[in-house]
């Protein structure tokens, strides 16, 4: 019998391990496709190397900000503990997208364009968004009280989500150095101006942070539901109270 | 400073970026994990 193993975070299950397994072999053969397979692009020669990784978690950015706030409004909605459970660790992932968006670009930029950084709409945004997911932490950080701790931070996610349209579109709208898309399903369409093999190993390269970002996520919720418990249990064990998680 | 860079070196800070961020983080629950452990055995 172990005692600790209502506390502690529990083993990680098997399937969970294989998907991690599965997630870093896939990581690898998109590695090799962008660094071996892909062909130098007529312009940006062995550069296009680089927009396989920058777009790739770009992308996945956004999905982790959306989710950080779709959790946050669940949050806002029923007061579920759990949820800013995952909307921690969705907005953790988003902070950790958005750091290689920003420092990713900078090393995609400077080869490309001649600058690291240019203050035009596009890059002011993305440094913004990164300002307030920094923001949503120490915010996190100043708060005690869990349940106002959750709602203020779920507001944060809700403003940074709010952000977004007008980064996804500030190339199109404003002038700027970031290129406008190559490759964009949203508006009805598929704007595709990509040659087929370097859209797909984008493609692929895309999947591949995806299934990362739900690895990290499954692996930080299951130890964020460990923390609670361990918090609500040791919150009022005289009074005996159950606090669902 | 990084005139001298060539595309592969480019290329190799960049997904470098990549593996330094996925490593920190897998770090990072690590330790987190082994917190949680640590408080429950406390």
């Amino acid at each position: 019998m172990q005692p600790s193993m209502t506390h502690s975070v529990p083993r990680q299950p098997g399937w969970l391990r294989a998907f991690g397994l599965m997630t870093l072999v896939l990581f690898a053969v998109g590695t090799v496709l962008a660094l071996i397979v892909s062909p130098p692009d007529v312009n940006q020669g062995d550069l296009i190397r680089i927009m396989y990784a920058h777009v790739s978690v770009v992308w996945v950015g956004f999905l982790a900000v959306l989710m950080a706030a779709v959790f946050g409004m669940l949050y806002l909605w029923r007061s579920k503990p759990v949820d800013d459970v995952w909307a921690v660790a969705s907005a953790e992932m988003a902070l950790v997208y958005f750091a290689l968006a920003v420092f990713g670009g900078m090393t995609y930029s400077k080869p490309t364009l001649g600058v690291f950084w240019d203050w035009d709409a596009r890059l002011t945004l993305t440094a913004l968004a990164f300002a307030l997911l920094v923001g949503y932490f120490v915010v996190r950080g100043l708060i005690d009280d869990p349940q106002q701790r959750a709602r203020v931070s779920a507001v944060v996610s809700i403003i940074i989500l709010a952000s977004l349209p007008f980064n996804w579109m500030a190339s199109e709208w404003f002038r700027s150095i970031h290129p406008s898309k190559s490759f964009d399903v949203t508006g009805g369409g598929i704007n595709d101006t990509m040659a087929p093999i370097f859209r797909w190993i984008l493609l692929f390269n895309v999947l591949v942070a995806a299934l990362i970002f739900v690895y990290f996520l499954l692996e930080r919720v299951r130890i964020g539901r460990a923390e609670l418990k361990l918090e609500t249990e040791d919150a009022a064990p005289a009074a005996g109270e159950v606090i669902r998680v | 400073m990084f005139d001298s860079l060539g595309h592969w070196g480019w290329v190799a800070i960049a997904w470098a970026e990549l593996l330094i961020a996925y490593g920190g983080y897998l770090f990072y629950l690590n330790w987190r994990s082994r917190r949680v452990r640590d408080e429950d055995e406390a």
